[in-house]
């Protein structure tokens, strides 16, 4: 679609965009939203709304009348009741992508949501969990260079039949110091300009390149399960971690865990017996690699 | 929303055929919080969807939206489950036992007014003289006053007027929990007989737990809808109405008017059967307008027929739906209190500090990056 097109849709909120199995419409007044398509959406399908049905909703608007005048402020609309903080007009990529991962995390019940990054290659899916700040975004930009395709850097979405892992490839979120760090294996080009000091500090995005985006429907058997944990000066170490452990990590860190219930728990239980799970400590990009590295060796990945 | 959008959602139509309004329906569902009821009366199965859609309608996109409406619901439904089990236990030491209200009621009782209902809170009804050791009792299983309403005016206008205690949430599980002492606000300008209607209720079989009669249970439905200035989702509580009344016997349709002013609640059965015949085209309730024409000194006040049109002019999102709504609402409150009485609670309400909730550990749950 011309970007034109994108722009004058985007304003009607007749746009959608397909990302593997999602679909999502979406609609914004506010022109970093368009900036933010045009550069990190760049390779992605977008086409006209004619009634199809689609997964989620997005809205990028001012929080109310004023605010669309003066100081203008920005706010996600998931199209359902959320408490969102407003940002200012210049961050509409944060808060578009903070509205889409709003609605998947909230709206999705047919499959397991886990919050955590994923990548894959031939042999199987990495499924790479932590809170925030443990590193996972950074991880899984860093895979990417190591011959995985991304699957998401958000998301590990689950079949509950079959559990499988689902891709859902959207731009990987880098935030202050490693956004230097995958600049430089990734090349200033993949990476988008920073928005400066916003709520969590320096953001910038690393694109997901044509290949990630093409093989979007392809899922991957969950083969590696890693906890990364970043330390500032810590020394390299790698634990292995219990089956039982390991699924009482994953129920933590879904979003829909609850709600579905049985299916849930057999997903997850499923993945904790089929996939190796290991915590990494580390303080340095280079010996995230390496250990990760040493227990992919393991798992024949 | 369109005349015939509420007989699609109970199944006595076909979906939408063309993929435009079939959006719109999708779209109206689900924000009505009626989806899986949608889902539940229309397809069980992938085959049976792709078996009746035409070709133009992505039927996969549908199974996934029914998928997700019918495992949220089906959540709701299983946190009822829970939930009522758990009240039973925190009163079976003292010889109570609640009556369900609404959802759960539908729920326990297995009636497919249930059926992917969507729910965020149990409703029970218990005796005046109960109300004091069940809310004690209650606080020792872990129930607290919400924090929304953990205030002194809140806490105050409930205990002084409502007909219930301030809601009650779950310390651990986060379930709310409203506990009635009657149907009807102590200043509610319609008053519902809720001592006739714990009487005649219904025990289930094997539970410590009871559910209005079928009657009963469709008259309070037709009250809430009508007279408590909640119609922020119509569909749900007619659709609700509609389920009530069909399973109705014809015997209990019979008793229905004599019951009705036996509890005080025959301005609601009148509403809820114009209701009922005007978007479900239910014969029963067509027989039963016409019989009540008939009969001399019943005469349809004309107070409903205005209400009445309001709603439909609210339901129908024409130009005039927000002032019917926000006619309705101010209704709603005037139903509920006198003149001065209302005047105050507004006034507290709109001047007091809103206060934003988020759910917990949300923002910590870094979906932000």
């Amino acid at each position: 679609m011309l970007e034109s097109d994108i722009d004058k849709y985007l304003g009607q909120g007749l746009l959608v965009l397909s990302i593997g199995n999602f679909s999502a419409r979406l609609q914004s007044s506010c022109a970093s939203v368009g900036v933010h398509l045009h550069d990190v959406y760049r390779d992605y399908s977008f086409v006209k709304f004619d009634h199809q049905l689609h997964d989620q909703f997005l809205n990028v608007r001012p929080p109310n009348l004023l605010r669309g005048l003066i100081k203008r402020q920005v706010i996600p609309d998931p199209g359902f009741q959320f408490p969102a903080v407003p940002l200012p007009d210049s961050m509409g990529a944060l808060a578009f992508e903070m509205g889409l991962n709003i609605s998947v995390a909230l709206k999705t019940y047919n499959r397991l949501i886990l919050h955590a990054g994923v990548v894959a290659n031939d042999k199987g899916g990495v499924i790479i969990s932590a809170a925030s700040g443990g590193g996972k975004s950074t991880l899984t930009a860093l895979l990417m260079q190591e011959g995985f395709r991304l699957l998401s850097d958000e998301f590990g979405i689950i079949e509950l039949n079959g559990h499988t892992l689902l891709p859902y490839p959207r731009p990987v979120s880098l935030k202050n110091a490693s956004i230097d760090v995958i600049k430089e294996v990734a090349g200033d080009g993949w990476i988008s300009a920073v928005i400066k000091d916003g709520p969590k500090g320096n953001v910038a995005y690393r694109r997901a390149r044509y290949i990630d985006i093409a093989h979007a429907c392809e899922t991957a058997v969950p083969k590696l399960i890693v906890f990364p944990k970043f330390e500032k000066g810590a020394t390299a170490a790698v634990n292995k971690v219990a089956s039982a452990d390991t699924v009482m990590r994953l129920i933590a860190s879904s979003t829909n865990y609850q709600i579905i219930g049985e299916d849930a728990f057999r997903a997850v239980n499923h993945i904790a017996k089929q996939a190796k799970a290991y915590e990494i400590t580390y303080g340095s990009s280079a010996d995230a690699l390496g250990l990760f590295r040493a227990v992919a060796e393991g798992t024949v990945l | 929303m369109k005349h015939s959008w509420l007989k699609i959602a109970v199944g006595l139509k076909e979906l939408p055929s063309n993929s435009q309004e079939l959006y719109e329906f999708i779209e109206y569902a689900d924000r009505e919080h009626i989806l899986a009821q949608v889902a539940y009366n229309h397809a069980m199965h992938k085959e049976d969807i792709s078996s009746i859609k035409p070709v133009c309608v992505d039927t996969d996109a549908l199974v996934i939206k029914f998928d997700n409406a019918r495992i949220r619901a089906a959540y709701d439904q299983r946190m009822l489950m829970f939930e009522s089990d758990r009240v039973e236990r925190a009163l079976a030491h003292y010889n109570i036992q609640p009556t369900l209200l609404k959802g759960g009621a539908y729920v326990i009782a297995g009636h497919r007014a249930g059926q992917g209902r969507r729910v965020s809170d149990l409703d029970i009804m218990v005796t005046d003289e109960e109300l004091s050791q069940v809310e004690k009792a209650l606080i020792m299983a872990g129930w607290q006053g919400d924090e929304t309403v953990n205030n002194d005016y809140d806490q105050a206008y409930y205990r002084k007027w409502m007909h219930e205690l301030p809601p009650m949430r779950h310390q651990r599980r986060r379930t709310l929990i409203d506990v009635h002492h009657r149907l009807t606000p102590k200043t509610a300008r319609i008053k519902l007989a809720h001592e006739k209607m714990i009487e005649a209720a219904v025990k289930i079989e094997d539970r410590q737990i009871r559910v209005l009669a079928p009657i009963d249970r469709f008259l309070h439905a037709a009250y809430h809808v009508f007279y408590d200035g909640k119609l922020d989702t119509p569909a749900r509580s007619l659709i609700e109405i509609y389920y009530l009344f069909d399973d109705l016997t014809q015997k209990e349709i019979t008793h229905l008017l004599v019951r009705a002013r036996e509890i005080g609640a025959e301005k609601p059965l009148f509403m809820a059967l114009q209701i009922l015949a005007e978007y479900f085209d239910h014969s029963k309730a067509y027989d039963l307008l016409k019989a009540f024409a008939l009969l001399t000194g019943v005469q349809i006040p004309f107070s409903s027929k205005v209400i009445f049109w309001l709603v439909k002019t609210q339901m129908s999102s024409n130009a005039f739906s927000s002032t019917a709504k926000l006619f309705l609402y101010i209704r709603g409150h005037w139903m509920r209190m006198p003149f001065f009485m209302l005047l105050k609670h507004l006034s507290m309400k709109v001047f007091r500090k809103p206060t934003k909730q988020l759910p917990k550990n949300f923002l910590e749950n870094d979906l932000f990056g």
